[in-house]
């Protein structure tokens, strides 16, 4: 029983009338995304820490004979990356309204894009001219490769669930919540590519064997 | 509504499910939170049995009671143990029972991750003892350094198992972690500010966010080093391009911060505990949050300090030097306010003052050996030598498990609705005390005289007999306190006396309900006008109502003032979390064998997830015509 000592005629403060659901950091849920965006971009702001770290004492980076992938096949993943932008922010705005029409096209639109990103890793990943037990530059391409294609992946997986559960239904508007929230872990996913493709073929491109050891 | 009626609702409505299916999918955070406890004492008693058995090892020169590699496996798996599957998850579990109580909330803000965190614990910790008791415990050291643990020095899947027991329970804290720091942010009371909120809850928060950008490092650097062992990547392998320094920096990075993660929560206990038995205020809160926070920060900034001796360039290591000195300023600001609270406080002399008074001296000594080993050249005379776990034992055993024993025999009438033994609490305090101060101190003179850590014997010629056979009575004498403070919790749980809602006149809003708190935790839920409710609120202080009694509804507020904003449906008991954890452990244990672990574990887990995510069909009366 309760035992906050009760007077008899006690003063109360209704909170029948509230919403069961709202947006953006209002929402638990939120800050549980974003904090499960700082773990992992912890992970790979630590990933790139490791490869500059270990960069330093190198005298060859790459290493002579470590056949980069094509860049135009590296080009072709962020393109299909950075077109689930502007689909990814329709659905993200039009789920504020409810509409949704409209956020099934855009998260439809995304996840079609997305699998074209998950293919076009595929052929990356085929088209690297060394192997993560070549040396330690393949070991943290490789890991940083890895890492990132799990997250594809599962955002894929995410992205098609998402949807499907919008086209079978029934939807709430509640779950309008739940696809802002994927839309954010998806542009983490998406941006955090972005840096990374920049950090890795930047490197190996403009800067090869310049600030070595 | 009348009181009772309500109450048959609540209980309904919270009901705990009970036998094997309840064990696997209750999600209640008093359920979870007392599981981690007890989970934890049982790892703690098996890595006290671990030093037991060292020390009798150590007791005389040239002994043969263990041999070379059992006692490293044994040294391993206690710092391991106590400091992964112990020290963290007890701080942990007490977190996750009080905070929402403190806060006075139903629930935290994702029941079911709770669930993943406990069983991914509880694998992780069997996995290790599983393979200590089968022989191939891990025995390159609780940090693993490379190349010893790399694939050419440690052959076999030692290495192998420790490094996924990382994995699965750094899993548990980041979960744990995620969800405490949501739910302190938004599951408070109304009138429950940021600057009302108890100062443990702060101790819980700054460990949290601790937790989230340290323990990314050492899951990076034991994933680097599996992959090292598995298939043969170079992360730490010097020849074709790795760092073994760069193990020391991820893993260092992470264990420095740890050290943190199991002192504040203990400080944010002597807090509470010093404003319970001094029964006022307490000095400087202000001061001591900032304290709490400088100290999480500056605690980021100190890893090197455990590696002056891999030579270094001088100019990095005198930055590590300051920076770990500098850590002192906000731990005396604690300790001055403590002391003036005390001072100025009605001080109830009751067992768990003996373990704030034991803090105060076993700390002490442990943070000025801390200042002493902070300087290079003291640190580079004494490393690797017994100094060095004299002081460590100190700081730990001294800012975390005292203030946590003292803090649990507060919080014992609560989880349990019992009085222990005073008597019995001050026999067990006492043999704690002498028993520590008898085993770590003359540690202190051996690592002085060249005695190095992690050998399993020594010769007779160098004199270190008389003193480690006094530690090794020591050690037994603290084993005697352990077995003494465990039989009196539960000696009492049947024979106590009855301790009603708030036996010691606290002020915090946990002991505002029944104990043991139902499982709704309050009839209605409170509201606060300022630190202390239970010292200050008004008689007529409202409490909330409106709050759905037929779902498990909670009351969302806002993240500074906490006024009220929504409500939020927590979700019922399930399978699926538990389903999570297993198919993760099937994908991570095979992964100590087969890189094919890793896809495998994936799929197991997607499907689990979506079984956990796809929404329930909405409620019945929903869908039905409403007439």
């Amino acid at each position: 029983m309760s035992d906050i000592a009760l007077p008899p005629k006690r003063r109360e403060i209704d909170v029948s009338g509230l919403p069961s659901f709202a947006f953006g950091n209002r929402d638990p849920l939120w800050w549980g995304v974003w904090l499960l965006i700082a773990i992992e971009g912890t992970m790979f702001a630590l990933l790139v820490a490791s490869y500059f770290y270990l960069r330093a004492s190198e005298s060859e980076w790459p290493p002579t004979g470590a056949a980069q992938p094509p860049l135009w096949i590296t080009f072709a993943t962020v393109i299909a990356l950075l077109a689930t932008i502007p689909p990814s922010y329709y659905a993200f705005r039009k789920a504020l309204d409810g509409r949704l029409r409209a956020v099934q096209i855009g998260l439809l639109l995304t996840t079609i894009l997305n699998g074209v990103a998950v293919v076009t890793r595929a052929y990356e990943l085929g088209m690297i001219g060394y192997n993560w037990n070549s040396h330690a530059y393949g070991s943290l391409v490789w890991g940083i490769y890895f890492v990132h294609t799990l997250h594809l992946v599962s955002g894929l997986c995410e992205n098609i669930v998402i949807t499907a559960l919008l086209f079978i239904g029934p939807v709430e508007k509640k779950h309008m919540v739940d696809v802002r929230l994927g839309t954010i872990y998806w542009w983490f996913v998406v941006v955090s590519w972005v840096i990374l493709w920049a950090i890795v073929f930047g490197d190996s491109t403009f800067l090869r064997n310049s600030f070595v050891a | 509504m009348t009181d009772e009626l309500l109450h048959a609702e609540l209980s309904r409505t919270w009901h705990k499910p009970t036998g094997l299916w309840g064990w696997l999918t209750d999600n209640h955070h008093t359920t979870i939170g007392l599981r981690f406890i007890i989970t934890a004492f049982f790892f703690f008693a098996l890595g006290g049995v671990e030093a037991l058995l060292m020390r009798t090892q150590l007791a005389k020169p040239g002994n043969t009671f263990i041999g070379p590699d059992l006692y490293n496996q044994l040294f391993t798996t206690h710092g391991s143990t106590m400091m992964f599957l112990f020290a963290v998850p007890v701080m942990e579990g007490i977190g996750l029972y009080f905070v929402p109580l403190m806060i006075g909330t139903r629930q935290m803000a994702f029941p079911r991750l709770n669930v993943f965190a406990y069983f991914s614990y509880l694998t992780g910790g069997l996995l290790l003892y599983w393979a200590l008791f089968s022989n191939f415990g891990p025995d390159t050291g609780w940090f693993a350094y490379v190349p010893l643990s790399g694939p050419e020095y440690a052959p076999g899947k030692r290495v192998d198992v420790w490094a996924q027991m990382i994995t699965f329970t750094e899993m548990s804290a980041l979960a744990g972690a995620v969800n405490m720091i949501a739910t302190i942010f938004k599951n408070r009371a109304p009138g429950m500010s940021l600057n009302r909120m108890p100062i443990f809850v702060w101790g819980q928060l700054v460990t949290a966010f601790m937790i989230i950008f340290a323990m990314p490092s050492v899951m990076v650097a034991s994933s680097m080093l599996a992959a090292d062992r598995l298939v043969a990547t170079h992360y730490f392998n010097v020849a074709e391009g790795g760092d073994a320094i760069l193990w020391q920096h991820l893993f260092w990075f992470f264990g420095h911060p740890e050290v943190y993660i199991i002192f504040i929560p203990g400080t944010a206990m002597l807090t509470t505990i010093i404003v319970t038995y001094a029964k006022r205020p307490v000095f400087g809160y202000t001061g001591m949050v900032l304290a709490l926070i400088a100290t999480g920060f500056v605690g980021f900034g100190v890893w090197v300090h455990h590696m002056f001796a891999t030579g270094l360039p001088q100019i990095g290591a005198s930055f590590f030097t300051a920076s770990s000195i500098l850590i002192t300023i906000p731990t005396a600001f604690q300790i001055f306010a403590w002391i003036t609270t005390l001072w100025h406080g009605k001080i109830s002399f009751k067992p768990p003052v003996g373990y704030v008074f034991g803090f105060m001296f076993i700390f002490i000594m442990g943070g000025l050996t801390g200042v002493m080993l902070a300087s290079v050249p003291i640190d580079l005379q004494v490393h690797d030598t017994f100094f060095v776990v004299a002081h460590l034992h100190y700081v730990l055993i001294g800012g975390a498990i005292f203030p946590l024993l003292g803090a649990l025999y507060m919080w014992y009438p609560k989880f349990t609705g019992r009085l222990q033994n005073d008597a019995l609490g001050w026999t067990s305090f006492a043999l704690l005390f002498i028993g520590f101060n008898v085993t770590f101190f003359p540690m202190h003179l051996l690592g002085l005289l060249g005695m190095p850590r992690r050998v399993y014997t020594y010769l007779d010629t160098l004199g270190w007999g008389g003193m480690n056979f006094v530690a090794t009575i020591g050690a037994y004498v603290m084993g005697l306190g352990v077995l003494l403070y465990v039989s009196n919790a539960l000696l009492s749980l049947a024979s106590g006396r009855v301790a009603g809602n708030n036996p010691w006149g606290a002020a915090t809003l946990e002991w505002a309900t029944a104990s043991p708190p139902p499982p709704y935790n309050f009839l209605y839920l409170p509201t606060v006008r300022d630190r202390y409710p239970l010292w200050t609120n008004a008689p007529d202080q409202p409490v909330v109502v409106g709050v759905p009694s037929d779902k498990r509804e909670i009351l969302v507020t806002k993240l500074m003032d906490a006024e009220p904003d929504h409500l939020y449906e927590t979700p019922q008991p399930s399978i699926s979390p538990f389903l999570v954890s297993l198919g993760s452990a099937i994908g991570i244990i095979t992964a100590i064998f087969t890189p094919w672990g890793v896809p495998l574990g994936f799929v197991l887990v997607a499907l689990a997830m979506v079984a956990w995510f796809w929404p329930k069909p909405p409620h019945k009366e929903l869908l039905e015509e409403q007439p």
